[in-house]
């Protein structure tokens, strides 16, 4: 489990992103956080990964403070940023997946094992020499995945997972969120599109000016309309019907 | 554009040990450095560009591509060949009144080497991945004892991955401000001011962004180490370049 305890997050320039924040992500949830832009959603997935850290208050991971476990904390905890462009820094795609196995020093065959079955496990098995610039946003996207899986993750934190993805991509990625969540992967997921995802989710946490304002049980609500005052878009369907799966 | 970008193919030079092709550069440039009279020795230069055009055909890198690409450098020669002509400029063997023939002669003979020091890191570049230099700069330097050779592999890799990005940066900064009329701004200091500042922060945001997912991905200094055996055939290949090597030294002297 981890908790976050009074946390607030300020930038050097002053500039507050996170305040107060009090919040318990539990192991194997699939939680939706949203917000509107600026709300601080991304300085809270940069602290839950430890390359950020808070400027008050903890972060526990399973009751040890994070900061303290830093470089182990993130084998626990992988996030997927919004650009995959930016997360993708190997020139084919064993090299990318293979990169963060290497900093966790596997030895040869064990890389070439994990890389292999991970590139099936997000459908990109024949990508292996492949030019990741030569891939579709979606394919990208999975390979950040895949990139991040290698490291045997507990909670998994995606940015905007869906952003610039054309419908099958949405649906790729979603189809993985979810095979990954069935595994026992504890799943984050940051965005705005919340018809998209909403009906697969355990909870859904909203952000508005880096505070955290609400915290919806979804198993228990059939309807978010009551969020509108938080300027998030609000879907005219039932909470079920929140998906792009259809 | 394809400038510094890993082009995959299934070639002989792609399959080369990535510590071969290293090494290979290094023999390669030696001999190259040495040689400084392109008036006298203009078929040694020419025979070396035949080589490395043979070597871009067999890495199956696109040619026509890549020279293209590679206009940019030549941008650069006119200004190092005037600059130097006045710098060496002497009475006795001037072309004008102010350039000398051996000044003429020494900078072009430097932009010469200069095309093939470039052309040569570029199908480097092309035909290894970052992965595969970073362990092979490691393994080289792991021989020397009080040298970070991680350190050193990890900076060279990391401006191996930057430079396309820059140059990918640039092209997209330019079309986006043509799409908002730019041409229209006829001063060049303008333009440049317009296309650098955006391209100066837009790379350092990248930058920063990299090394946040370096620090994801926990990158240490202790690191899976692979090492690179040399075969017979990386042997054959290093004999070469060090037969030539010698040869240019020879006829330089």
């Amino acid at each position: 489990m981890i908790e976050l305890l009074n946390v607030s997050h300020t930038f050097q320039n002053g500039c507050t992103s996170l305040k107060d924040i009090n919040l318990k992500l539990n192991k194997g949830e699939f939680i939706v956080l949203t917000g509107e832009n600026g709300s601080g959603k991304t300085v809270l997935s940069l602290l839950l990964n430890g390359l950020y850290t808070p400027s008050k208050g903890k972060i526990l991971y399973n009751g040890v403070n994070l900061e303290k476990h830093i470089p182990n904390i993130r084998t626990k905890v992988g996030i997927v940023f919004q650009d995959s462009d930016t997360q993708i820094v190997g020139q084919t795609v064993y090299d990318d997946i293979a990169f963060g196995l290497e900093n966790l020093r596997h030895n040869r065959n064990s890389i070439d094992k994990i890389v292999t079955e991970n590139l099936k496990l997000v459908g990109l098995e024949s990508y292996n020499e492949r030019v990741p610039t030569q891939l579709s946003g979606g394919e990208k996207k999975r390979l950040a995945i895949a990139g991040i899986l290698a490291m045997q993750p507990e909670y998994i934190i995606l940015d905007e997972p869906f952003n610039g993805l054309d419908l099958p991509g949405i649906k790729q990625i979603l189809e993985q969120l979810i095979k990954l969540h069935d595994m026992g992967k504890s799943i984050l997921v940051i965005t705005h599109d919340l018809e998209k995802v909403l009906a697969h989710a355990n909870r859904l946490i909203v952000l508005k000016q880096g505070q955290l304002v609400k915290i919806i049980d979804l198993q228990k609500e059939t309807s978010i309309k009551h969020l509108s005052d938080f300027n998030i878009k609000i879907p005219k369907c039932k909470i079920s019907e929140m998906t792009w799966l259809k | 554009m394809i400038l510094f970008h890993y082009i995959p193919a299934d070639s002989l030079i792609h399959k080369t040990n990535p510590k071969t092709k290293l090494l290979s550069i290094i023999i390669f440039s030696f001999g190259t450095l040495r040689i400084n009279n392109l008036f006298q020795n203009y078929y040694n230069f020419l025979m070396l560009l035949i080589v490395l055009l043979s070597i871009l055909i067999i890495a199956k890198i696109p040619l026509r591509y890549l020279l293209k690409d590679m206009r940019y450098f030549l941008i650069m020669f006119p200004i190092i060949v005037l600059i130097n002509s006045f710098k060496l400029s002497t009475d006795e063997s001037s072309l004008l009144s102010f350039i000398s023939i051996e000044g003429l002669n020494y900078s072009l003979s430097f932009c010469f080497k200069l095309y093939l020091f470039s052309l040569i890191s570029i199908i480097f570049i092309a035909t290894t991945t970052v992965r595969q230099i970073n362990f092979a700069i490691e393994n080289i330097l792991r021989k020397f004892p009080l040298v970070p050779s991680v350190k050193i592999a990890t900076m060279i890799s990391l401006c191996i991955i930057q430079i396309p990005l820059i140059f990918d940066n640039y092209n997209s900064i330019i079309l986006a401000q043509k799409s908002r009329c730019m041409d229209n701004v006829k001063n060049p200091f303008k333009r440049f001011q317009l296309t650098l500042i955006p391209l100066i922060s837009k790379t350092l945001k990248k930058a920063d962004n990299i090394s946040l997912n370096y620090q994801a991905k926990c990158y240490s200094h202790t690191r899976t180490q692979y090492s690179y055996k040399l075969e017979l055939k990386d042997y054959i290949i290093l004999g070469i370049f060090s037969l030539y090597s010698f040869m240019s030294v020879k006829l330089a002297l």
